[in-house]
């Protein structure tokens, strides 16, 4: 359950998520070069339309996340992409709440900047020629995608464990109802980027540069 | 970029046709029984969830799980309000409160200040001919075809559909050539500087 409702994370896990916000959505909008908006606002509806994609896990219920594909094309950027199309969840959909965005935000763009810093550390170094390279960079993406949607499930899982609850059975119980997220969001994930690595791979180029040397 | 999206798109399309992720609870009373459902659609019932209901003073009156259909059960002691809690263990949590004056009139009532004020008895003249046992089965069998309406108005509310999914896309597309637009003004005008 990546959108935690209003009511049941405490005081002190909501301040420090929306502290965590705050200060990734500032580095990240700095990182937002003019260029890079069309492709953030693509995926940020992509991500915002994602959470419509439902599986029934059991007892629970999970959806799509997308954090991985986010995190990888847009770095840091990833903050300010993840907070319009989680506030909109929020307002349109009633998908988590007004206190808890904050949190919520940061269980989902934290792994989204993590998952695309293991992207392009892995791309810069492992790649190789053609035609091998592009095989490599859609397994590669594709495990940052499952990566991505892992450390949302253990961040949520975190946060209740903060705000009292147990953490070995929610994290369980969080981490096993997102596995089959993990597999699908891995092979799309895999697939949009070596789609993207053939067909434009300038896009790809690692966005964790600022704006001045972008510009440059 | 456009090819996966539309994968996006078709896994959404090809979904439960009632979006919704939210877990969500609704209860009503019958007599004394206090009866609820959480779900996370209508089609898709929140199974073996912890429920917990409780007493304004903080006490808890039933604690229990749901059923294979998301449904429980249990008869209230006092005419108080009570709030049920329906929690999923994984941040899957739903809230919802059954008022005072759904449950039977004859039940005790709890600690004065805590009930809801009583509604006006039924006047003598409309219920003069009635003995107890038919006001009962006249409440029962009106419960029984208000609760269901109830449920599905709660059911209905709640469901987001494609309306809403358009809405939120218009608003991400306005920031995106809002910021765009803003974004190229700042850097004219600091070249002009």
């Amino acid at each position: 359950m990546a959108h935690i409702p209003d009511g049941v994370l405490s005081l002190p896990v909501l301040a420090f998520g929306a502290a965590v916000t705050v200060a990734g959505c500032a580095l990240g909008l700095r990182r937002l070069t003019a260029e890079r908006i069309p492709q953030a606002a693509l995926l940020s509806a992509a991500f915002f339309i994602a959470a419509l994609v439902r599986f029934p896990v059991g007892p629970s219920s999970v959806h799509l996340i997308l954090n991985g594909i986010v995190g990888i094309t847009l770095g840091w950027a990833a903050f300010p992409t993840i907070l319009v199309a989680a506030l909109l969840q929020m307002v349109m959909f009633g998908f988590g709440g007004v206190a808890v965005l904050g949190a919520n935000v940061m269980n989902m763009a934290v792994p989204a900047v993590i998952a695309g810093a293991v992207f392009h550390a892995v791309s810069a170094r492992w790649m190789g020629d053609e035609p091998v390279k592009t095989r490599r960079v859609a397994v590669a993406a594709g495990f940052a995608g499952a990566l991505g949607v892992a450390l949302t499930a253990l961040g949520v899982a975190g946060s209740l464990r903060l705000s009292g609850r147990e953490f070995l059975p929610a994290a369980e119980l969080v981490l096993m109802a997102h596995v089959p997220v993990m597999l699908i969001e891995g092979f799309f994930t895999a697939a949009a980027i070596g789609l993207i690595a053939r067909v434009k791979p300038e896009m790809l180029e690692a966005p964790f540069r600022s704006v001045g040397e972008a510009a440059a | 970029m456009i090819r996966p999206l539309l994968l996006v798109m078709v896994l959404v399309t090809g979904s439960s046709s009632a979006f919704a992720h939210k877990m969500r609870l609704f209860a009503t009373a019958k007599g004394a029984t206090i009866s609820g459902r959480a779900y996370f659609s209508a089609e898709a019932p929140a199974m073996g969830i912890e429920v917990e209901a409780l007493t304004p003073d903080g006490a808890t009156a039933f604690t229990g799980r749901t059923n294979d259909d998301g449904r429980f059960s249990f008869d209230a002691a006092v005419r108080v309000d009570h709030l049920l809690i329906a929690d999923g263990g994984d941040g899957h949590q739903a809230r919802f409160t059954v008022h005072a004056d759904e449950l039977h009139p004859t039940l005790p009532r709890g600690d004065v200040a805590a009930i809801a004020p009583l509604s006006p008895a039924p006047s003598a003249t409309a219920t003069a001919g009635l003995s107890d046992e038919a006001l009962r089965a006249i409440d029962a069998a009106v419960a029984r075809h208000v609760a269901p309406l109830r449920e599905e108005l709660a059911a209905h509310d709640a469901a987001v559909g494609w309306r809403d999914a358009v809405g939120g896309l218009g608003y991400i597309i306005g920031l995106g050539g809002l910021a765009y637009g803003l974004s190229a003004r700042y850097s004219k005008g600091r070249s002009q500087a």
